[in-house]
């Protein structure tokens, strides 16, 4: 069973809105992890502020200074992002199938309404099928819902079938 | 290559009938032949007949003859032997007697062979009328002969050629009716597929239409609408 995200790593999860960003997100950890034990210790958080977008670095910050960690202790520092690249692999995540291909801003938006609908630590991962027509698909903690226009189509022509087919005739 | 069964049929009909009218053709020429051959042997009796009686007369007037020239000279020797005496009398006597006798013996001979010659001449256009009669008997015969056969045959291939039609229109009639029948289920059931085939072509046209009609802030509201919907659907599984 997963563990809930520990309080700590709930900011960091507020700011990753999609699976791609997440999986970003570990990769980057992972390279800076690569190289931690050859940086200078006083210069552990300014190799962190280079490798991370500026609001990521600014959420591990607070992340490592609410695990009580040293910024200036490799391996303490090693350990929490650790535990942190674990938080993320073992975070909520919402599948969304839509319909169209959005832009960035779109999914984001998307993302920011799913979170407000769903809480601010689920991660959105999403897909596409145009065969939907509009609407889209949702899968969340193992609860299938289908939310396409061809399925209200669907319902509607089986609703309005008769109705329908007296016009065809 | 497959032949019609009808067209099939009729052929063999047509090869039947004209066997038929070949046969009956054969049939008549057979029959006119053996009248012809009867016609000659009753001609070749007639000849033997006429022969014969021709023979008879003949003879007849052979042995007539004789006995006259029998009785001459019987007659002759008796008066040579009664006139002995007076030779040069009777002699000149018993001479014109004998001419006289002649005269009458040509008479005879010429009477007889006019009756000869008029009995072989009436026997021959007996026999000749006869032969006209019994050639256009035959032919009378057989052109009736062959005029009933051929009306016969007439009819019959008439009454066989209405049968094979008859026949021929009920199985024509019989075979459409059916045709008509599979046409119509096929029809019905071509209906029934196309009936089900329009129905999820029409949803299919509505959805692309739709789904091409919709901009990006439709599509952007739909899905906010739609994340509400699965919001509150899976809150209430829950």
């Amino acid at each position: 069973m997963e563990q809930p995200p520990t309080d700590q790593a709930h900011s960091i999860l507020n700011a990753i809105y999609t699976a791609e960003d997440a999986q970003e997100f570990i990769e980057r950890i992972d390279t800076f992890l690569a190289d931690i034990y050859s940086i200078e210790r006083k210069d552990i958080l300014n190799i962190l502020e280079e490798t991370f977008p500026e609001n990521i670095s600014k959420e591990i910050k607070n992340y490592i200074t609410l695990t009580n960690t040293s910024l200036t202790h490799q391996e303490e520092v090693r350990v929490a992002l650790m535990k942190l690249q674990h938080e993320i692999r073992a975070a909520r995540t919402l599948s969304l199938t839509l319909a169209f291909s959005p832009t960035r801003k779109t999914v984001l938006e998307i993302c920011e309404r799913i979170k407000q609908e769903f809480g601010q630590d689920v991660i959105t991962e999403i897909a596409y099928n145009p065969d939907l027509v509009g609407g889209a698909v949702i899968v969340f903690e193992g609860k299938y819902t289908d939310q396409s226009v061809k399925k209200k189509l669907t319902i509607l022509f089986e609703a309005k079938e008769n109705e329908i087919r007296s016009f065809l005739h | 290559m497959l032949i019609n069964p009808a067209i099939f049929i009729l052929l063999v009909t047509a090869v039947l009938g004209l066997s038929a009218v070949i046969l009956f053709i054969i049939q008549s020429y057979n029959h006119l032949i053996k009248k012809i051959e009867q016609a000659e042997r009753e001609k070749l009796h007639l000849h033997d007949a006429v022969n014969q009686k021709a023979t008879e007369i003949l003879e007849h007037t052979h042995r007539q003859n004789t006995q006259v020239i029998e009785d001459v000279a019987k007659q002759a020797k008796e008066l040579l032997s009664a006139t002995q005496a007076d030779k040069g009398s009777e002699a000149d006597k018993l001479r014109n007697t004998l001419d006289a006798l002649l005269i009458q013996q040509q008479k005879n001979t010429e009477t007889m062979n006019d009756r000869f010659s008029k009995n072989y001449l009436e026997a021959l256009e007996k026999l000749r009328n006869q032969d006209i009669k019994s050639f256009e008997k035959v032919s009378a015969d057989a052109a009736e002969i062959a005029t009933k056969e051929m009306q016969d045959f007439t009819k019959s291939l008439k009454g066989e050629t209405i049968d094979a039609h008859a026949i021929m229109r009920e199985r024509i009639e019989q075979e459409y009716a059916k045709a008509e029948e599979e046409i119509e289920k096929y029809k019905l059931e071509k209906l029934k597929m196309i009936d089900a085939s329009v129905y999820p072509l029409l949803k299919n046209v509505v959805s692309l239409v739709v789904g091409k009609s919709l901009t990006q802030s439709d599509h952007e509201s739909l899905v906010t609408q739609a994340i509400q919907d699965a919001a509150r659907e899976i809150t209430i599984k829950e």
